[in-house]
């Protein structure tokens, strides 16, 4: 009988004692697809983005091996959508069909991300963490809780485009506005008028344009009509370097009037386009929110070191070390699982706060089925109901003669 | 008055690109029953070749469009010896041209990527001169793709009706058995129009980049509906009609936002437009503008 209770009792303690120690759980092998341009004119973007992707990867694997927990996370393949949906719905179809990943990092762009989820991602139950897609569409977008973004809505940005032309110009002049015609520029152009006439402002031509045009003179010829105050135009680099030299050409337009968004605030991108067409103008970018950003770019650029750097790469980092903490923690990479898991490791829940500086630390609590608050290089994403990431920093950024952005911390606009 | 002659100009600068590029996939489709998928990568392909030639060589512009004329015609050419004439004489049907067709334009645009990258380009052209024309802004680059582009069109009309290759190219897409026993030799017809069709296929490009601006290797790929509904708007397969159909489809698109029309159709709505034109006239003439007069080229 003491013998019976000596080896029950001592099967009892191994059981408690191997529960609680992560090495001992099932391996989780994480695979995860990434999308993003990596030809065209946002490639700088995507490039840079998938290459923080694959050193998150590797990072929590890494992580991993130290906590004593098996398995990987691995980024099993990186498609191109050229910032195109079609091209993005034809990638997402073969990360989900053919590679049989569990999760995708990605896209970059609005029109890509609603194409991909709409098409393929919401309709076989695979989670997506979208990297820099800001459309305010996205919120609504009914995605059975699959869809996620680290990226914040434009319907902050469109506040502080507003703000920033407000404090420049005051609140009463007139303002025209120019957009892409897609998910990402039609719906920013929404709320920045909406913004606009709320705040007492009059729109002068709000002027849309489709990006495979022929030209844009047309266009710019309407944008340029009625001799506006101030010009804000919502548009990706490609197709902005057709319609800048045909502002420019109009003999009406100035670059030191005109507010861009984030996707030129890049000094290669502003170099490509025309440093003479951008000279003076101003924009605003959504900023890092995330802790040790300068400490990241460091250990990225000596992990990394031939890749291009952007201001948003952190995003596709924090996304894809989110997805492999849930799949830890859910002991899963069910989508089901990963759904329920990205909110306990990302904030939602509240739980131990820990940086990206510590993975290792993240991963075995993750592990041990801890809710924990990742605090990403980029944000500490605490997903809401819809999936959007909690607060957002903006800068407002000009544009020098030579083509250098410069801005100032303290017209930093947090919410 | 300034507003019009400027949409004008717009206008008839898109359409004769739009004329250009349609007329030789109006001439393929007329002699070889074949819808060429990959004209539009032959644009791509003739503005690369441009720029490679003219900006990193730095030779001489007007050379270097000349070599990328001939560059596109080397290209169909090729293409005609292994790929198209091997397929005729296999009688491979429609479906199965239309399939390849759309596989040659797969498989170029990545070796286009390959060999020139994937970067946006520019040609060393100013494309902020302009000139002041009655109120309108008229942009030098854009005055010399018309001019050119007028100059190209008229060739190829006199080309199609007056040189004895050119007659001899109706006479087969009017009826290929009967020009083939009547002594036209089908091979050196076949190649002809292959040939003709590539280089106005690269001539496109330039032109298109020098309007733009700035390329990339999605240039040609975007356009590509838009010429396949000027063939379509001046009846498939007529060589004239894919000029005026062009032309037309260009004018009505940018004169669509002239305020007289209901205040001016939204830019976004340029597309629609072109297409609701196209629905009108094949509603009232389903051949196509041309159609009456049952011309094949």
């Amino acid at each position: 009988m003491k013998i019976k209770l000596v080896f029950i009792a001592t099967a009892l303690a191994s059981t408690l004692v191997l529960g609680s120690v992560p090495a001992q759980a099932a391996a989780i092998d994480m695979k995860i697809g990434t999308i993003h341009p990596l030809t065209g004119g946002n490639a700088d973007y995507g490039i840079g983005l998938t290459s923080a992707a694959e050193w998150a990867a590797e990072s929590v694997t890494k992580a991993m091996k130290s906590a004593r927990v098996a398995g990987s996370c691995k980024i099993t393949a990186s498609e191109d959508d050229q910032a195109t949906p079609a091209l993005a719905v034809e990638a997402a179809t073969k990360l989900v069909k053919s590679n049989k990943v569990n999760a995708i990092v990605g896209p970059l762009t609005s029109g890509s991300t609603l194409g991909a989820a709409q098409s393929v991602t919401v309709p076989n139950n695979i989670v997506m963490i979208a990297t820099a897609a800001s459309s305010p569409t996205i919120t609504k977008f009914a995605d059975k809780d699959l869809l996620f973004r680290t990226y914040p809505s434009d319907a902050f940005q469109g506040k502080v485009i507003v703000a920033a032309v407000q404090k420049a110009y005051g609140k009463g002049v007139t303002l025209s506005i120019g957009a892409r015609n897609d998910a990402f520029g039609t719906a920013l152009a929404n709320v920045v008028t909406n913004e606009w006439v709320k705040g007492g402002g009059d729109i002068g031509r709000k002027v849309l344009w489709n990006p495979e045009n022929a030209t844009f003179d047309s266009e710019a010829k309407l944008l340029t009509e009625g001799s506006p105050d101030v010009w804000v135009i919502v548009d990706f680099p490609d197709t902005f370097a057709k319609v800048g030299p045909a502002l420019v050409r109009t003999g009406k337009w100035d670059p030191k009037k005109t507010f861009f968004t984030e996707a030129m605030n890049n000094e290669a991108v502003i170099q490509t386009i025309g440093v003479s067409v951008m000279a003076g103008a101003r924009g605003t970018a959504a900023k890092s929110i995330g802790i040790s950003a300068d400490k990241w770019k460091a250990d990225r650029k000596a992990a990394k070191p031939n890749t291009k750097e952007t201001f948003v790469d952190a995003s596709a980092y924090d996304a894809t070390v989110l997805l492999c903490l849930a799949a830890i923690h859910g002991k899963s990479t069910k989508s089901s699982a990963l759904i329920k898991s990205l909110r306990a490791v990302s904030g939602s829940q509240g739980g131990t706060v820990i940086p990206w500086t510590k993975l290792t630390d993240a991963v075995k609590a993750a592990a041990a089925g801890k809710k924990i608050t990742y605090q990403g290089a980029w944000t500490t994403a605490k997903f809401d109901a819809a999936g959007d990431s909690s607060g957002a920093l903006f800068k407002v950024f000009s544009i020098d003669t030579a083509g250098k952005i410069t801005s100032n911390d303290a017209d930093d606009v947090r919410f | 008055m300034s507003d019009l002659i400027q949409y004008l100009f717009n206008g008839l600068v898109v359409g004769s690109i739009f004329a250009i590029a349609a007329v030789g996939i109006s001439l393929l489709y007329s002699v070889l029953r074949l819808v060429n998928f990959a004209a539009g990568d032959f644009l791509t392909l003739g503005a690369f070749i441009t720029y490679f030639l003219s900006v990193t060589l730095e030779l001489n512009f007007f050379f270097s469009i000349v070599v990328s004329m001939l560059a596109g015609m080397g290209v169909s050419w090729f293409l005609e010896l292994v790929l198209w004439r091997n397929l005729r004489r296999n009688k491979a049907g429609t479906l199965a041209l239309f399939l390849v067709a759309t596989g040659v334009a797969l498989m170029l645009r990545p070796i286009i990527q390959f060999l020139f990258g994937t970067e946006t380009r520019k040609f060393n052209v100013d494309i902020f001169k302009t000139y002041d024309f009655f109120g309108a802004r008229i942009a030098h680059t854009q005055l010399l793709v018309l001019i050119f582009a007028s100059a190209s069109i008229l060739t190829i009309a006199l080309f199609i009706s007056k040189a004895r290759i050119g007659k001899d190219m109706r006479a087969y897409a009017n009826n290929p058995g009967l020009a083939s026993v009547s002594g036209i030799n089908v091979d050196r017809v076949v190649l002809a129009t292959w040939l003709i069709s590539g280089a106005l296929g690269s001539l496109a490009g330039v032109f298109q980049g020098l309007v733009q601006g700035q390329f990339n290797n999605a240039m040609g790929e975007s356009l590509l509906l838009s010429f396949f509904a000027a063939v379509v708007l001046g009846t498939i397969g007529d060589a004239y009609g894919a000029l005026v159909g062009g032309m037309l489809l260009g004018l009505f698109m940018e004169l669509s936002q002239l305020s007289i029309f209901f205040g001016g159709v939204p830019s976004n709505y340029k597309p629609v437009v072109a297409f609701a034109t196209l629905v009108l006239v094949l509603l009232f003439k389903p051949e196509g503008l041309f159609g009456y007069r049952a011309r094949k080229v």
